[in-house]
């Protein structure tokens, strides 16, 4: 929005808009429904109020898939310190605070506020993936830096996710070693003070990479890709390479899918494309996917049609919920192929189709043939 | 036999007094399987998405343990 002049959004406040209701009890029953199934669900009732998303630091080490050193490796020997049980840990001893809605009235209440050393508020809102790829990613084990780190590109104005991947591929590069913390908070105040290291590294991961001459740069479509090394997750893996959105994993994480192991090759195109509709048709309700969990119970769908048939009238079943999700996952494709991309684009870096990941040793080994079959969406 | 445990999210939180660093080191019978090891823990197996043994991800809750096993015990999680 900066490059475009914008400088400011000014939100009047005259109370909530009014919401036209076909049915408005239906609605409001099917609501309670769906929300006493949010709370019901170990995920978004129990882990996420409690943990938050940083929960997931130990799970996905554990996974074989957390960034670490620029994706060189998916173990990092320091998670437990970045981990969201230590950082529960801390709260409770410096008066930050877990389970903080990040909207009003949400159920789940997965955020935080991060408080320093001496008890005051140093950052809000700190979330896996900027602690993995600050973290981990950049091989720092020390919290504290990496909460100054989200501080700082929250102050300026940065994406955490890609400010990670871009100090990672600069220590790669050597301007940095990996697991300097210091050096780290150094290369964020030169992206602030605007030096030419700084303004490289404001143009991104792949222009810093490129820059730098580093080999190994972890992005697809220019988007740098999530905190889960696609080695040894490989549905997320199909969805970084074909998905619309570039290396996103919220169009369609498959940290959760028990049909298939998660470095196995087969069956990923099929759970990746599953995942894409569903985060697509839930990107147009415009629900937290965190809410989408308990889905996988067929009963809270139900509620889901029942509040659709209360907010905008009609029949709906799942077939018709569900083409929200496809029309979008069409039109989007249809959207990037016009703006120049091509198949050639729906693909991982060179790099993790060769480099083993340790510790589980695997490549990314689903061919672009493969990869073609995922998202096989047309606009009318 | 003994074997050693860790416990992540919020069976961690179950456990007062867990330390991190060590986990716990728990005492059961030779030939116990990992379903064995989590009645003996108090942890509803429905609960447990996923098992650490010795570096390797298993769902098969019939894996027979050994003196000295590190499990690494999961609950359900999704993100994020």
């Amino acid at each position: 929005m900066g490059s475009k002049g914008l400088k400011a959004v000014v939100l009047e406040e005259s109370g909530p808009p009014e919401i036209p209701y076909h049915e408005k009890e239906l609605f409001n029953t099917a609501n309670k429904n769906y929300i006493a199934g949010i709370k019901a669900h170990p995920v978004s009732g129990e882990a996420m109020p409690a943990l938050g998303t940083a929960v997931l630091i130990n799970i996905v080490n554990a996974l074989g898939a957390l960034p670490t050193n620029n994706f060189s490796a998916g173990n990092f020997g320091d998670a437990e310190k970045i981990s969201g049980e230590n950082l529960a840990k801390i709260q409770g001893e410096r008066g930050g605070k877990e389970n903080q809605p990040c909207q009003p009235g949400c159920p789940i209440s997965c955020s935080n506020i991060y408080h320093d050393e001496n008890g005051r508020h140093l950052t809000s809102g700190f979330e896996y993936e900027t602690i993995a790829l600050n973290g981990s990613n950049c091989g720092i084990n020390d919290l504290d830096t990496i909460a100054m780190i989200d501080r700082m590109c929250d102050d300026f104005g940065l994406d955490t996710m890609e400010t990670g991947t871009t100090i990672a591929v600069c220590m790669e590069a050597g301007k940095a070693k990996f697991g300097d913390g210091k050096a780290a908070l150094g290369l964020v105040e030169e992206m602030i003070e605007g030096t030419e290291l700084g303004k490289i590294m404001g143009n991104g991961t792949v222009f810093a990479g490129t820059k730098l001459g580093v080999k190994r740069i972890p992005v697809v479509k220019g988007q740098s890709i999530a905190a889960y090394d696609p080695r040894a997750l490989k549905g997320t893996g199909v969805t970084y390479a074909t998905s619309p959105m570039g290396a996103d994993h919220t169009a369609g994480n498959s940290i959760l899918e028990q049909s298939v192991t998660p470095t196995q090759k087969e069956g990923q195109v099929q759970v990746s494309t599953n995942l894409q509709v569903g985060m697509a048709t839930f990107d147009n309700l415009g629900m937290c996917i965190f809410s989408g969990f308990c889905t996988e119970d067929p009963a809270n769908i139900g509620y889901l049609l029942e509040m659709m048939s209360g907010r905008y009238g009609g029949e709906w079943d799942p077939d018709r919920l569900f083409t929200l999700g496809i029309k979008t996952l069409a039109l989007e494709k249809s959207f990037n192929s016009k703006a120049g991309f091509t198949e050639k684009d729906d693909a991982l870096p060179e790099f993790m189709y060769r480099e083993k990941l340790p510790p589980t040793g695997s490549v990314f080994d689903i061919g672009p043939e493969k990869l073609a079959e995922a998202v096989p969406f047309k606009e009318d | 036999m003994d074997v050693n445990v860790k416990l992540y999210s919020v069976f961690r939180l179950e456990y007062p007094d867990y330390d991190a660093e060590k986990g716990l080191r728990v005492n059961i019978e030779e030939e116990s399987t990992i379903l064995d090891l989590l009645i003996a823990l108090g942890i509803e197996q429905q609960r447990v998405a996923m098992v650490n043994l010795n570096g390797e991800i298993t769902q098969d809750k019939s894996v027979v343990l050994k003196e000295g096993d590190l499990v690494q015990v999961f609950p359900f999680f999704g993100g994020g």
